[in-house]
């Protein structure tokens, strides 16, 4: 543990603190300040949506109006004695919202599956953690439930293991584009996805922050193993991957 | 009210989120390469004023043990005063003003607080945005309460030691809820909780010790910066080979040791070309 110094204390780096007397600011017109709430939540609300970063225009309103003479390297486009936008406030309590419930089975109806679906995280060195058995199915609790608004839900089960053999996920390879999967949460909510790609990928080439991506669009990915088995480190080479949207 | 040296404070405006009721919107750790981000919380016990920033009224009635913004600022540097909340201007400022000088995709809070010896001041802290590990979380501690060296504690350990006002210890942490309390340094009686703290996984959960030891006004803010998570580093989701393609004749009866045999041979013998990609799409049906 160590003991980190906050910033230098304010005033002691940079300009110095002015005069207490606030001497020679003038008492110009007190702007409206609640008006633009709505707007500034709409804004955030575009930026979450679309997982981009924010677009200069999109928080015009946002701006301070920084005509002060300490104020430096300001765009044009900020307006003169714009007035300052109103700021949410809420008390620091920072708990997040309540999380949407966890999966906890998992039915593709064409291949014949219907496993029970367990919530796990990563192991040590970083990879995602599996159950056991092929027998089951994890989904990475760190990520989207079905029931978030964004982001990919990503369920993945070992193609086989040395205790039961081959999993349920070794029939993923004969996936057709157009199946549905039924993902079932412990509300006993049902979300039903249509496959829409299935992928053979090597490891090496995965694009994870796709895979585990939380912020775009909803969707299922099921994730397993496949290609060939490589003997020397005891671990297949590709990654099956198959992505499957809402269904309509 | 005595104005601390060190004053500063506090600023807003913007259209800054509100994280509450927004579920799992995250809202964007990192600024726009050209902005700064900036959140205010009032840690200042029974005391309701009002921020002005650059001259402006930007929070009217800012009450103690709440947190504004964070707002998104263009890089620059913005005068800051605190005034009681029935100022009609900021000539008369009860902390200030101060210049905060915000970096372009800097992510900061600037608090209004109590010095150890209890008179009001205000610091700017950095706040941690560098991505977390994958299954991790950040619990960054502040002290910023009228007392002494604190120890923090964690299921009755200490995991921070001789905390002063105003500084931070920030750990990355496993995901999970910590049971924290606030005890005089070296001691283990809490002055402030125990308290469940949830370091969820790729969130900074900042937790502030406010208020004042001798008004006995002790408590907790927290503050939270989502949107910090990395990807696991794979996922390696098979430990025998029957599902080896390189070679057909694997097949279900492989199960169990015997087929990890059948499937050592065969695969040892086939082992081959990687890097393969194939791509089925529903509209090359």
């Amino acid at each position: 543990m160590r003991a980190v110094p906050p910033d230098e204390p304010l005033g002691a780096a940079g300009p110095a603190p002015r005069p207490l007397s606030g001497a020679g600011r003038g008492a110009g017109p007190v702007p409206a300040v609640r008006r633009l709430v709505l707007a500034g939540l709409v804004a955030v609300l575009t930026v979450a949506a679309c997982s981009a970063p924010t677009d200069p225009a999109q928080t015009g309103d946002a701006t301070v109006s920084a005509t002060d003479e300490t104020t430096t390297a300001l765009p044009d486009a900020t307006p003169p004695p714009a007035s300052v936008p109103d700021v949410p406030v809420r008390p620091a309590t920072g708990q997040p919202a309540p999380a949407a419930p966890p999966p906890v089975s998992l039915a593709i109806a064409d291949l014949g599956i219907a496993m029970p679906v367990d919530p796990v995280g990563v192991e040590p060195d970083g990879a995602m953690s599996l159950p056991e058995t092929g027998e089951r199915a994890g989904w990475y609790r760190y990520g989207p439930a079905p029931g978030g608004e964004t982001g990919a839900v990503v369920v993945a089960a070992h193609v086989d293991t040395r205790a039961t053999g081959l999993g349920e996920f070794a029939k993923l390879v004969d996936i057709q584009p157009g199946a549905q999967i039924v993902l079932v949460d412990s509300a006993g909510t049902s979300f039903t996805y249509t496959v829409s790609t299935t992928e053979r990928i090597a490891k090496a080439d995965v694009p994870l922050d796709q895979v585990f991506d939380r912020a775009g669009d909803r969707r299922l990915v099921l994730v397993t193993c496949g290609g060939n088995f490589d003997r020397e480190t005891g671990h297949y080479v590709d990654n099956v991957i198959v992505t499957a949207l809402p269904a309509a | 009210m005595r104005t601390s040296k060190r004053a500063a404070g506090i600023l807003a405006t913007g259209a800054a989120t509100a994280m509450v009721g927004l579920g799992a919107l995250a809202v964007p750790a990192q600024a726009d390469n050209h902005v700064a981000l900036l959140s205010v919380l009032h840690a200042v016990p029974d005391l309701t004023v009002d921020v002005w920033v650059n001259d402006e009224l930007t929070l009217d009635d800012f009450a103690p043990g709440d947190l504004a913004g964070p707002l998104e600022l263009p890089a620059g540097t913005y005068s800051v005063a605190i005034t009681a909340s029935d100022a009609v201007d900021a000539s008369a400022p009860a902390i200030g003003p101060v210049d905060l000088a915000l970096e372009a995709g800097m992510n900061y809070t600037a608090a209004a607080h109590l010095d150890a010896a209890g008179a009001p001041t205000a610091t700017l802290f950095t706040n941690d945005i560098s991505t977390t590990a994958p299954g991790e979380g950040r619990l960054t501690v502040r002290h910023v309460a009228a007392a002494p060296a604190v120890d923090v504690l964690a299921g009755g350990t200490a995991v921070i030691s001789g905390l002063t006002n105003p500084a931070e210890n920030v750990l990355n942490l496993p995901a999970g809820t910590v049971s924290a309390s606030v005890a005089a340094a070296g001691t283990t009686a809490p002055v402030i909780g125990p308290a469940d703290v949830n370091v969820a996984e790729g969130v900074n959960t900042i937790v502030y010790a406010w208020g004042s030891l001798e008004a006995g006004n002790l408590a907790l803010a927290t503050q939270t910066i989502e949107g910090l998570h990395s990807s696991p580093s794979g996922v390696p989701a098979g430990e025998v080979g029957l599902a080896d393609t390189s070679g057909s004749s694997v097949s279900p009866l492989g199960v169990g040791i015997g087929g990890a045999i059948l499937a050592t041979v065969l695969g040892g013998a086939l082992l081959a070309r990687r890097g393969t990609r194939e791509t089925v799409r529903a509209d090359q049906r």
